[in-house]
């Protein structure tokens, strides 16, 4: 991969312009259509026979990940061409993932958008330098390789993302002023929570059945899985062997982060067609005022003119389990990914 | 571009982070002045980090984050700005 860009950031985000384009109807479509995909699944998981609940859970869960981009792109002020629009709606669309639009503004548009791949700014999924891991408690290090595991991967978003900086915030993290800017949202998020299993608990009794299965199956492991497929999507975006991080911000700079710090990580047509194309990321990057529903078409063109700039990758789970082989530690000098025992 | 323009652009935005809630809310009560210090407004580093993110968005320029070391006025961040986009 080439770090010499022939274009300009200018240059290539007017070349991505067209495909700001947005469609109000298709935006509110995708929201409408995703949110009877939930009612759907939590129909199926109140009636369906138990053996067959989890298919039902199934289908809650890929709505909660398909509600989740939309809120991604609305928080952007992507989704529609209305800043208040985009705001209610974001809102509304993130509330089955729990996710506060002012916490994830914040932490998504500010820190992981504006310094992509900067150690200093602790962006996620940050990888520790031999010397940071070393200065780590036990309990710390064991969270870090558990983390960097193919299967611990999994973990990181729940616990280091949505809990400590998505939910609500401890103002230890955030500073007092800022967490008190994000209550209402941790407020409404957890009142949407409260309704949500208040009706689940009176569907159960007014049907006869045990709650809580409908609880486990109708909202926890959806939960679950959604921060799980989070946590792992999150990671393929930013890590790959190719991939650089830094410590100096001249270096970052240079780099051209917003086309060099990212992965174009392509699944089968259907699979990023029910994640609303969200691994589109070079051009999501470039240009995050481009809605999801462009997204295929914008990064088609960024890879026409930057092929040699984009990392892409067709994912297989043996690739996957190279890379979290492969990226434990690293080298902030030399670029390099290191094992934990060398 | 001209300090002036970019000056002029950067107080727009403030004033709209102010107003959509991303600065805090009692920044409606200071008066934004080019000798104004950054200190003056009281920022936490999140309120800088968005400052700092939605002028590069705004400018289309990757800004380093030390421009808002030595207690800067709005002018002179605006000056900063005017020289990494020159740049």
């Amino acid at each position: 991969m080439s770090n010499t860009l022939l274009y300009n950031r200018k240059e290539l985000r007017a070349l991505l312009k067209p495909y700001e384009q947005k469609n109000n109807i298709l935006a509110l479509g995708l929201c409408l259509t995703d949110y009877l995909l939930l009612l759907i699944g939590e129909y199926l998981v109140v009636t369906l026979p138990l053996i067959l609940k989890p298919f039902a859970s199934f289908i809650v869960f890929i709505a909660i990940v398909r509600l989740f981009v939309l809120g991604h792109d609305a928080c952007h002020g992507a989704l529609t061409s209305s800043k208040k629009l985009n705001q209610w709606l974001g809102r509304l669309v993130f509330l089955p993932s729990m996710t506060t639009f002012h916490g994830w503004a914040v932490g998504h548009n500010m820190t992981h958008h504006g310094f992509t791949n900067l150690a200093s700014k602790k962006d996620m999924w940050l990888p520790l330098s031999p010397e940071d891991y070393q200065a780590l408690n036990s309990y710390e290090q064991l969270c870090y390789r558990i983390y960097r595991n193919s299967v611990g991967v999994t973990a990181y978003y729940l616990f280091e993302v949505w809990w400590k900086y998505l939910y609500f915030p401890s103002p230890k993290i955030v500073g007092i002023d800022a967490a008190k800017r994000f209550l209402p949202d941790s407020a409404l998020v957890t009142c949407f929570m409260l309704i949500w299993i208040s009706s689940l608990y009176a569907i159960a009794l007014l049907t006869n059945q045990t709650f809580i299965p409908l609880l486990l199956l109708g909202i926890v492991f959806p939960f679950l899985a959604w921060n799980m497929t989070g946590s792992f999507l999150i990671y393929i975006q930013h890590t790959h062997p190719k991939v650089r991080w830094y410590q100096d911000q001249q270096a970052w700079i240079d780099s051209h982060p917003h086309v060099t710090a990212t992965v174009h990580i392509r699944f089968p047509q259907w699979i990023s067609s029910i994640i609303h194309h969200v691994m589109e990321h070079n051009a999501h990057h470039m240009d995050m005022n481009i809605p999801c529903y462009n997204l295929r078409a914008a990064q088609h063109q960024l890879e026409k003119k930057l092929s040699s700039n984009i990392v892409i990758q067709d994912f297989s789970w043996k690739w996957f389990s190279e890379c979290t082989h492969i990226c434990k530690l690293y080298d902030y000098n030399s670029y390099q990914w290191l094992p934990f025992e060398k | 571009m001209s300090n002036q323009r970019i000056y002029e652009e950067f107080i727009s935005l403030m004033h709209e982070l102010i107003q959509d809630g991303t600065l805090p809310k009692h920044l409606k009560n200071i008066e934004l002045k080019t000798s104004t210090r950054v200190d003056e407004l009281g920022l936490d580093s999140i309120s800088l980090v968005a400052v700092l993110t939605c002028l590069m968005d705004m400018t289309d320029t990757y800004l380093p984050d030390n421009l808002f070391i030595a207690n800067p006025t709005l002018w002179e961040i605006a000056q900063r700005v005017n020289e990494n986009i020159k740049s």
